[in-house]
Order: C-alpha cells, then sequence, then structure tokens
C-alpha cells in the first residue's frame, strides 16, 4: 500500500466509529510512519469531526416528537372508527344475509285461521281431494261413537234420520291442533253399502271462530254433486256433507228447513 | 451508540412511542440534510414513522429497525423528489488524487447551516451516503442496506461526496463544482 492508496482509504475513517475497524489498520499503520500521510490524516480527521459534528447539530424542531405521537394516535383513533364502521356494517350485512336465508330455508308459520269458514273449506276439501284412510271400518254406528270417543269425540249426537244410516267408518282427524271426528255414512241411496255418500265432521264448538249459531242448518252448495249443512248443538259443531243435491241432504239435519 | 453495537441493536423495542424517542433525532437529521428544509425534514420524519405504524408489524428482525426506518426515508425522500422532478443524473467522477485542503480557519466556522448548504451543492446521488456517513449512526453494511446498493458503491460514493463537500467548504463559489449531465 503507498501513501495515496491509503489516503483514499483513510479518507472514510471516522474516529469515533471506525477506530477498530480492521480495513483502516494498514492505513493507520502507514500514516504513522509517512510524516506527510499523518499531517494529512490528521487534517483529515479534524474536518471530519468537524463536519461530523456539524450534522449532529442539526436543531431538532421543538415539538416534533410530540407531534409524531400525536398523529399516530389520531391515526389509531381513525383506524379503530374505521374498524368499528367496518364491523358494524359486516355485522349488519352478515346478520342480514342470515335473516334472509333462514327466512328463505324456513319461512315464518302463517298464523293459523280458526275460522269456521277455513275448517269448512278443509273438511269438504278431505271429502273431494283428500280422503283420509279410516280409523275403524264398521257399520256399527254405535261403535263408531265409541272409538271416537276414545280419540276425544264424545256426546257425538246424531239425527234421527241419521242414526237410521249404516256407517261405513271414522277417523279422528287433527285439525291445527283440534280433534275433530269425521264420521262416514251410507244412506243406502248409491247402491254400494260399503261407499259413503254422507260426511259428519264434529268439532267442539269453541275450537273454531265464528260457528254456525244454533241448530238451523246452513247450507253450502259446495259444488255440483256435493252440498253441506252446518249447525251448532250444545257444544258441538257439525258439518254434514253429502254427494247429492240439497234435496238429498235436507232428510238428515236436525231441523227441517 | 456505536453503529455495530448489535447487542444494543437487539434490546431495541419495537414499542412506538420508544421507537420514535430512539430516532427521530437521527431521521430527523439524515432528512434534513436530503431536503435541507426543516418542513419538508419533518414531513419526511413523520411520514417514516406513519409507514412503520402501518407496516412495521410485518418486519420480523427486531435488529433491523433502525435500518427499516432510514431505508423508509430514504425512499419516501427519493418518492417525493421524483413527484416534484425528474432530477438529472450525473456521471461519477473519479476522486481527485489530490483531495482539497480546507484551512483550519475555515474548519472552525463549520456549522450545521453551512454544511448542510454545502451538502445540497454535491451531486445528489452522493448526499445520503454522506449524510449517514457524518451522522455516524450507521455502519457502511448499514448504509448499503439502506441505500441498496453493494458495499464497495456506498464507500465509492461516500468517498466521491467528501470530497465534493470539500471542494465546496473549501471554495468561496459553491457552486464551482463541475456537473455533467449522464446520456
Amino acid at each position: 500500500m503507498n501513501s495515496q492508496e491509503a489516503k483514499q482509504i483513510l479518507l472514510l475513517y471516522r474516529s469515533a466509529v471506525d477506530r477498530d475497524d480492521p480495513d483502516f489498520a494498514e492505513a493507520m499503520a502507514l500514516a504513522k510512519v509517512d510524516p506527510e500521510l499523518d499531517t494529512w490524516f490528521q487534517q483529515h480527521c479534524v474536518f471530519q469531526n468537524a463536519a461530523s459534528s456539524a450534522f449532529k447539530e442539526i436543531p431538532i424542531p421543538e415539538g416534533l416528537k410530540e407531534q409524531i405521537l400525536s398523529e399516530r394516535k389520531a391515526h389509531l383513533t381513525l383506524t379503530f372508527r374505521r374498524r368499528a364502521l367496518v364491523a358494524g356494517c359486516a355485522v349488519f350485512v352478515i346478520a342480514f344475509c342470515s335473516l334472509f336465508t333462514f327466512r328463505t330455508l324456513f319461512p315464518p308459520e302463517p298464523p293459523l285461521d280458526y275460522s269456521f269458514a277455513n275448517f269448512h273449506t278443509n273438511m269438504i276439501g278431505l271429502i273431494i281431494r283428500y280422503p283420509p284412510t279410516m280409523d275403524l271400518l264398521t257399520n256399527d254406528l254405535q261403535a263408531l261413537r265409541q272409538n271416537l270417543a276414545e280419540h276425544g269425540q264424545s256426546n257425538l249426537v246424531f239425527t234421527a234420520a241419521l242414526e237410521k244410516t249404516a256407517g261405513t267408518g271414522c277417523k279422528a282427524l287433527d285439525w291445527q291442533d283440534r280433534t275433530v271426528a269425521m264420521v262416514c255414512l251410507n244412506s243406502g241411496k248409491n247402491g254400494d253399502p260399503k261407499k259413503p255418500d254422507l260426511f259428519l265432521f264434529v268439532v267442539d264448538k269453541s275450537a273454531v271462530k265464528g260457528p254456525p249459531l244454533g241448530p238451523t242448518p246452513v247450507v253450502t252448495q259446495v259444488r255440483r254433486g256435493i252440498v253441506s249443512g252446518s249447525w251448532t248443538s250444545g257444544d258441538k259443531t257439525y258439518i254434514l256433507a253429502g254427494l247429492g243435491d240439497e234435496d238429498f241432504l235436507k232428510p238428515y239435519f236436525p231441523v227441517a228447513l | 451508540m456505536s453503529p455495530t453495537d448489535d447487542s444494543a441493536e437487539q434490546s431495541v423495542s419495537l414499542d412506538f412511542e420508544s421507537l420514535v424517542a430512539r430516532y427521530y433525532h437521527s431521521l430527523y437529521k439524515f432528512a434534513y440534510s436530503l431536503t435541507q428544509a426543516e418542513a419538508d425534514a419533518c414531513d419526511l420524519t413523520q411520514q417514516t414513522f406513519y409507514v412503520w405504524a402501518r407496516k412495521g408489524h410485518q418486519l420480523r428482525d427486531v435488529s433491523k429497525v433502525k435500518t427499516w426506518l432510514f431505508t423508509t426515508l430514504h425512499r419516501e425522500f427519493l418518492e417525493t423528489r421524483r413527484r416534484q422532478t425528474r432530477f438529472p443524473h450525473y456521471e461519477l467522477e473519479q476522486v481527485d488524487a489530490e483531495l482539497p485542503s480546507v484551512s483550519p480557519a475555515r474548519v472552525n466556522q463549520l456549522d450545521s447551516p453551512r454544511v448542510v448548504q454545502a451538502l445540497s451543492q454535491v451531486d445528489e446521488v452522493y448526499q445520503a451516503p454522506v449524510a449517514l456517513f457524518y451522522l455516524q449512526e450507521c455502519s457502511y453494511k448499514e448504509i448499503a442496506d439502506i441505500l441498496a446498493v453493494p458495499m464497495g458503491t456506498v464507500k465509492s460514493r461516500i468517498a466521491r461526496g467528501i470530497s465534493q463537500l470539500q471542494k465546496m467548504l473549501a471554495s468561496d463559489e459553491p457552486n464551482k463544482i463541475h456537473k455533467e449531465p449522464r446520456e
């Protein structure tokens, strides 16, 4: 290493930092034996120290630290608010979607309709569309009454005309948590003793809203070939439907029309 | 603190307030050396800590905090400059064989405004390494990491920067240095 090369190395020497750096050791050793290099090096160190001090003495503006920290707090507050807002929106969206999905998958049950009109429609519909399987098949009216009594419908009162018909079967129906007695009867007029042409539905009067007020039947022409009469007697409400016209059904009413 | 004092670095707390207390002086001085403007230096320093607040958690190696902060500040400075103007590049000159001699009287007159003013006249590519060099906060390795250049390049730039700085301070005419735009 010559003097010029040593200068190039020592140019980067920082006395406060590089004192023990082996990269400078050889150049510094040369400076110790080279008076000219040593003089230059000493002057250079004075300059370096002065320049370094000048950089280190750059004044720091007052309040800079506090400003940095306050901006951080402001940022944190903003971030927290933003996150809270995002979280709130997310919760709202999730809740809305969950509710929507739940309502789609499990739509709320419509409120139960206990009106007599609905009861009448449902019972006549059974005859027309969904004739149920009977619990008991017999022509013995007493046995039918007994069977229905065992299912919660006792004290059924048959009109005198109905007492003369032959039973075909009976079933205890569940209509909106109410027990309904269904009795199928054969008038003897349709040529098939096993095929019912009269259907009697009996429900507790209190189980339906707006039942017929008394024993005088309210006749309803359901459709061609099916007619019904409804009345209330005691604590029971009756619907008698027949496969025929009004004249066919009238004889079986409790009160003559 | 010695720039290579690793044990001290290892104990650096990542707590935001501790970091600010520990580094805002150095970062501001570095920023001021680059910008020569108090407001810009404050902005750069704040921006650096703001970036730290957002992304600092990504830093796994605690010992790299200081380098990370200086690197971020330098990048922010370059980004700001890039937005402001596309400054020309200059061809690197060889370090003069004979360095200018700064007289003892002039050395005694050196103060922060004069030195920072002189630094602003130095080629821009040398300003950051020279500032980091004189702030004596970072080792050459750390300066190389901060500027993302090889160690040899850092030393070369510092040497050339010091040479230009000395010329500036030795001369009565600070703008005398010849700069040739790169093709």
